[in-house]
């Protein structure tokens, strides 16, 4: 990323068109939902991942947030798909910012997108045994 | 069409290519490399043009040339305005009146001059960014020495009554300071009829040079003011420091173009500026920041509901647009962009002030651009909007 630009290439790339967008359509059974953040903090996101046998079948966003949180957001739903259900507790965070050259100052909210997956992996888990 | 599209004449103005023509010959003519205050013939020549730039910017705002005052811009005639009046006065009272919505230039001063033992009273906005006279009257007290309104807020564009401000401290007797930099070209200034004691002037608001301005102060009234630094005595020892030559120039001719530009000027900005509120004002939640009525031709400030702040100015990276303004601009990037005190004293959550826009157009801006920028605007933020989860667009 040059000096004189604000946002790595990567950001730009799935800030300007990212996929995923939720929330996902069809039938609702399968579907877990995770959410996180304020915004009144500048930021809430919301993940939705249908499960089946314990693989995100499909999984979306949708959040409200800056051009870092958007493309994290974004890409993070892109590699999830079609991982088993566990990695919605797996994704390295600071890899991830790494990547998008997410500036120091924003980890803490990047952070709560780890919140949001998590939550969602827990309304699946909850459910789960529930026996349900 | 060149992209991204230049809406930000407010922030600074291309410069006129017959000023930047003039300036250039000033630069190389040897009838202008003379120290201004020398008193040989090339001293006495660069005078010559410096004077006449002088009577040119007196001119626009029905001054006497002797009153003009040479600065860097508004902003140096900003502090001098202020803290030289407050200091040289400070014998008379200690007390100071201004605006909650000034710009920075003038509101620093006058947190520098509190630490300094002054007291100072800040006059509320109402939710339209107008302040009232009667509040700035009420604010006045024996001791009050000096009152600062600007004339036009650089943020929303809401035109102040100086005027009726400017009669009220009259008769008080407290002297009276208007930052002019958004007004000056687009609406008629007479410091006289207007009861102005002090006005700063910038060159690069109005198609000059950037780098010079001017501060009117009314020498029959207030006599001087202390300097802010000291030197060879130019500029009647209230500005010292050997005046640039081409600088002034060019900000002589930029006032003179401005003046027989006025009325085409105003006439263009006002039609570009309505048809960019049609534009941007038809989608839901797109609200007007400032009072719809008392607003200069060339700025529009809307804020945006639903949409977060750092995405809305990234995605309209297309049009080159402020926040606030040029000075409350988040930096992009930055988790912790300060929301516009401006629109915070309008009433704006600091939600929607940071999710502000701030167009300005211009001399040369044009419908097509008008058009493309309204075109993106929409498909921006509906974009945005999409991705939000439960999505509240508050109606306006």
């Amino acid at each position: 990323m040059t000096s004189n630009e604000p946002y790595s290439g990567l950001v730009v790339r799935y800030f300007d068109a990212p996929a995923h967008v939720g929330p996902l359509s069809g039938e609702r059974s399968h579907v877990f939902t995770g959410a996180a953040g304020r915004r009144e903090a500048g930021l809430q996101v919301r993940f939705e991942a249908r499960i089946h046998a314990d693989r995100i079948a499909d999984i979306a966003f949708q959040a409200y947030g800056c051009p870092h949180t958007i493309a994290a957001c974004s890409l993070i739903t892109e590699r999830l798909a079609g991982q088993t259900v566990a990695e919605l507790h797996n994704v390295d965070m600071p890899a991830l910012m790494r990547e998008l050259e997410v500036p120091v100052e924003k980890t803490g909210r990047v952070l709560i997108l780890q919140d949001a997956l998590h939550d969602c992996f827990r309304a699946w888990e909850n459910r789960r045994l529930a026996g349900n | 069409m060149k992209l991204p599209v230049y809406l930000d004449f407010a922030a600074t103005t291309p410069i006129d290519p017959a000023v930047a023509a003039a300036m250039c010959e000033c630069l190389s003519s040897d009838s202008a490399l003379g120290n201004p205050h020398s008193p040989h013939a090339s001293g006495r020549s660069a005078s010559a043009l410096v004077e006449h730039a002088r009577a040119q910017v007196a001119d626009l705002i029905k001054a006497a040339p002797g009153d003009i005052v040479w600065t860097s811009g508004a902003t140096e005639s900003d502090n001098l305005a202020i803290i030289g009046t407050a200091r040289f006065r400070a014998g008379a009272g200690r007390h100071l009146v201004t605006s909650s919505i000034e710009h920075p230039a003038v509101l620093e001063c006058f947190r520098y001059l509190e630490s300094r033992d002054f007291e100072v009273t800040y006059v509320p906005a109402d939710s339209q960014g107008w302040v009232d006279p009667d509040s700035v009257s009420a604010a006045l007290r024996p001791d009050t020495t000096l009152v600062s309104v600007m004339h036009v807020n650089n943020e929303t564009g809401v035109i102040q009554d100086v005027a009726e401000i400017g009669r009220r401290c009259r008769d008080h007797g407290a002297l009276f300071h208007v930052d002019a930099a958004q007004s000056a070209g687009r609406l008629a200034l007479d410091v006289e009829a207007n009861a102005i004691d002090l006005l700063s002037l910038s060159a690069q608001k109005i198609y000059g040079p950037k780098g010079v301005g001017a501060l009117f102060l009314n020498r029959s009234r207030i006599g001087r003011v202390q300097p802010l630094f000291y030197g060879g005595g130019q500029e009647r020892g209230l500005r010292p420091g050997t005046v640039p030559t081409h600088q002034v120039l060019g900000m002589g001719l930029a006032f003179e173009l401005a003046g027989q530009h006025l009325e085409a000027d105003v006439r263009h900005a006002t039609a570009l500026r309505d048809r960019l509120w049609k534009g941007v004002g038809a989608l839901p939640g797109v609200l007007l920041n400032g009072h719809a009525d008392r607003r200069v031709c060339h700025i529009l400030s809307v804020s945006v509901t639903g949409v977060e702040g750092e995405s809305l100015h990234f995605a309209l990276r297309d049009l080159a647009v402020s926040a606030g303004s040029a000075c409350a601009t988040p930096v992009a990037g930055s988790a912790a962009a300060n929301p516009s005190p401006v629109l915070r004293a309008l009433g704006r959550s600091d939600e929607l002030a940071r999710s502000t826009v701030r167009f300005s157009v211009g001399r040369t801006t044009t419908v097509d651009e008008i058009d493309y920028s309204i075109k993106i605007f929409r498909r921006e933020v509906e974009r945005l909007r999409r991705l939000v989860p439960e999505s509240q667009v508050a109606l306006a």
